[in-house]
C-alpha cells in the first residue's frame, strides 16, 4: 500500500462519486420501470406503509408468528415517527428472545428441576401435616444430601 | 443450507435453513464465497435495533459467484463472480435515479426509515443475509457489480460496506485541502475514512478510540495520530492539538455502542431506553471548531438519542449524515484499490469458515486477539488466522 505522502490530494472535489452532478439524473443500467411485483407475502406488516402501495420487492425472512408476533403486528399499526412503535417492537424482540434463553437454560435446569422434585417426593408428604413450611427446603437439601 | 442465525442477545446460531430460492423475475441466487462481519452486526446481537428476530440470517457483506438467475435478469450469468452492496435497490425509483441508492423506496415494506439492507433487522425489510452457503439478491442484476479479474474476494469484499462507508465519511467533509479530521473509532470504517480524508486531502489526521491495538493500527495503517480517551480527556485533548479552536471536521465512526459515558451506556445499551450509546457523536459536537463538519456514518438505532444539539445548533456545525449508497463509488474505489492507495486484504486480520462463526463474533465484539475485520468463508477454504 502506497504512503501517505503519495496519496494526499489524489482526490479533489471533481473525483468524488458523491459530489453533485458527478452522475447524472437516470436510472440505472438493467432497472426496468415500473420493476415487476413479487407475489407472496411480506414478513412485515403491509400496512406499515398506510398510503403507500407495496413495495415491488419485500422479505420473507422469519415471518410473524406467536406472541411476539402479534406485539409486532400492533407495533406496526403506528407510523414511524410514534416511539410505541419502537417500544413495542423492543418488547417483542424480549418477547421472542425468551425461547432461546429457555432452551439455552435447559440443560442445566431440567435436572436441576427433576433433582429439587425428587427432593421435595411431594406423593410422599400427601396427606402429613407440615406445621413450619419453613423447614421444607431445609429439609428437603439434607435428603439431597444424605440420599434418605 | 448452513446459515448463520441470530438466536437472542449475544448469541448466534449455526442453523440448516432451506435453500434460497427466485421468488421475484429479477431475483438471482449467490452461491456465497467469502462474507465479512460488519460492526453493525453487533448492534444486532447486542439486541439494540428493533425488530431483530430469531432466526433470521446475518450479514450483509458478500461476494459470491452466481448460481441460478430468475427471467428478467438479463444483466448476469450463472457463473460471474459478484460483489453485493449491502443495500437492496431498484435502481429506477426517484431516489435511484439522483444516485441515493441507499433511499431507494422499493425495496422496504416496512416504511421509510431506510431502504432494505440485507441481514439486518426486520425494519430494513426482513430480508436474509449472507452469512450463509447462499443468498436470494432482489434486483441482482442492478445492484450486484461483477468483480474484476484482477481483484480477489477479499479486495472486493470490504466494496460492499466499510470501504464505501468510510469513504463516505470522509467525503461528507467535504475537504479542500489542509485540514484537521479527527476520526472516532478505530474499526474498519474508521481506519477507511482516515485514508480517504488524506486521500481528500486532510493535513492532519488524529485517531481516537480506547483499545490499544486498533490504536497502534490506525498509526501504521492509516498515518493517524493516535489519542486515546481512556487516558486523556479527549475534548480538551483535542482542542490543545488545533489552537484550543477544535478540529474542523469529525467524523463518528463508532455509532450506538460508544464507550466513554456510564450513563449513556447504562442507559442506553443495558437499559435499552433509547437508541444507544450517543457519547461519540457527542465528543464530535464538542471537537469540532465553530462553523466546522460534523460527519455521522455509526449507526444509531431509533426511537430516540441523548445528543447535545444546542451545542451543535450553537457552534453553527454542518451534521452530514447517511448510510453510503454503495454502487456509486464502487468504481472509484476500485481505482484506489488497484493504484495501491486502499488495500483491502489487510484489514482482514481473521480468515475463518462460517462453522466458527460464533467464535468470530466473540472475538471482534470483545476486541480480543488484534481483531479488525474477519472474512468467513462458507466452503471453508482458508482456516488460518492472521
Amino acid at each position: 500500500m502506497l504512503p501517505i505522502d503519495e496519496i494526499r490530494g489524489v482526490d479533489d472535489v471533481s473525483r468524488r462519486p458523491g459530489h453533485e452532478g458527478f452522475r447524472p439524473v437516470a436510472p440505472w443500467p438493467n432497472a426496468r420501470i415500473p420493476p415487476a411485483s413479487q407475489p407472496g407475502r411480506p414478513s412485515v406488516p403491509v400496512r406499515t406503509r398506510a398510503g403507500k402501495p407495496m413495495t415491488p420487492v419485500f422479505g420473507t425472512s422469519s415471518p410473524l408468528r406467536g406472541v411476539s408476533g402479534m406485539i409486532r403486528r400492533w407495533a406496526y399499526t403506528f407510523p414511524e415517527h410514534r416511539a410505541r412503535r419502537w417500544l413495542l417492537l423492543i418488547l417483542a424482540d424480549r418477547v421472542e428472545a425468551t425461547g432461546p434463553r429457555l432452551r439455552r437454560l435447559a440443560p442445566l435446569a431440567v435436572p436441576l428441576l427433576f433433582a429439587t422434585f425428587a427432593a421435595f417426593r411431594p406423593r410422599a408428604r400427601m396427606g402429613r401435616v407440615r406445621v413450619s413450611m419453613l423447614h421444607l427446603p431445609r429439609d428437603s437439601g439434607s435428603r439431597l444430601a444424605t440420599g434418605r | 443450507m448452513k446459515a448463520i442465525t441470530y438466536d437472542g442477545p449475544f448469541h448466534v446460531r449455526l442453523r440448516d435453513k432451506p435453500f434460497s430460492r427466485i421468488e421475484h423475475p429479477q431475483d438471482a441466487i449467490l452461491r456465497v464465497t467469502a462474507a465479512g462481519i460488519c460492526g453493525s452486526d453487533l448492534h444486532l446481537l447486542h439486541g439494540l435495533v428493533p425488530d431483530t428476530r430469531v432466526g433470521f440470517t446475518l450479514g450483509h457483506e458478500m461476494v459470491g459467484v452466481i448460481e441460478e438467475t430468475g427471467p428478467e435478469c438479463t444483466g448476469l450469468k450463472k457463473g460471474d463472480r459478484v460483489l453485493v452492496p449491502f443495500q437492496i435497490f431498484c435502481g429506477s425509483c426517484y431516489y435511484c435515479q439522483q444516485g441515493l441508492t441507499a433511499c431507494c423506496e422499493n425495496t422496504n415494506p416496512a416504511g421509510d426509515l431506510a431502504t432494505g439492507c440485507y441481514g439486518y433487522a426486520h425494519i430494513t425489510g426482513g430480508y436474509d443475509g449472507g452469512q450463509a452457503e447462499y443468498v436470494r439478491i432482489p434486483f441482482a442484476d442492478v445492484c450486484a457489480e461483477k468483480i474484476p479479474d484482477d481483484l480477489s474476494d477479499l479486495d472486493a469484499l470490504p466494496l460492499t460496506d466499510a470501504m464505501a462507508t468510510g469513504y463516505q465519511a470522509a467525503e461528507m467533509c467535504g475537504l479542500q485541502g489542509d485540514e484537521t479530521v479527527v476520526v472516532f473509532g478505530c474499526g474498519p470504517v474508521g481506519l477507511y475514512a482516515m485514508r480517504s480524508a488524506w486521500l481528500m486531502g486532510a493535513g492532519r489526521v488524529i485517531a481516537v478510540d480506547h483499545v490499544p491495538y486498533r490504536l497502534e493500527f490506525a498509526k501504521n495503517w492509516a498515518g493517524a495520530e493516535p489519542l486515546n480517551f481512556r487516558e486523556v480527556d479527549v475534548v480538551s485533548a483535542i482542542r490543545s492539538m488545533t489552537e484550543d479552536r477544535g478540529a474542523h471536521c469529525t467524523i463518528d465512526a463508532v455509532g450506538c455502542e460508544a464507550a466513554g459515558s456510564p450513563v449513556q451506556r447504562a442507559l442506553g445499551i443495558y437499559g435499552k431506553l433509547y437508541g444507544g450509546s450517543a457519547q461519540a457523536l457527542n465528543w464530535c459536537i464538542h471537537a469540532t471548531r465553530k462553523g466546522g463538519t460534523v460527519s455521522v456514518v455509526g449507526v444509531y438505532g431509533p426511537p430516540w438519542t441523548l445528543l447535545d444539539f444546542g451545542t451543535a445548533m450553537n457552534k453553527q456545525l454542518t451534521i452530514r449524515t447517511g448510510q453510503v449508497s454503495v454502487k456509486r463509488y464502487i468504481p472509484r474505489l476500485i481505482d484506489h484499490i488497484r493504484a495501491g492507495r486502499l488495500q483491502s486484504e489487510s484489514i482482514f486480520t481473521h480468515r475463518l469458515p462460517l462453522e466458527e462463526a460464533p467464535k468470530a463474533y466473540r472475538l471482534f465484539a470483545q476486541k480480543k486477539d488484534g481483531c479488525i475485520k474477519v472474512a468467513l468463508f462458507p466452503r471453508g477454504e482458508p482456516t488460518t488466522i492472521h
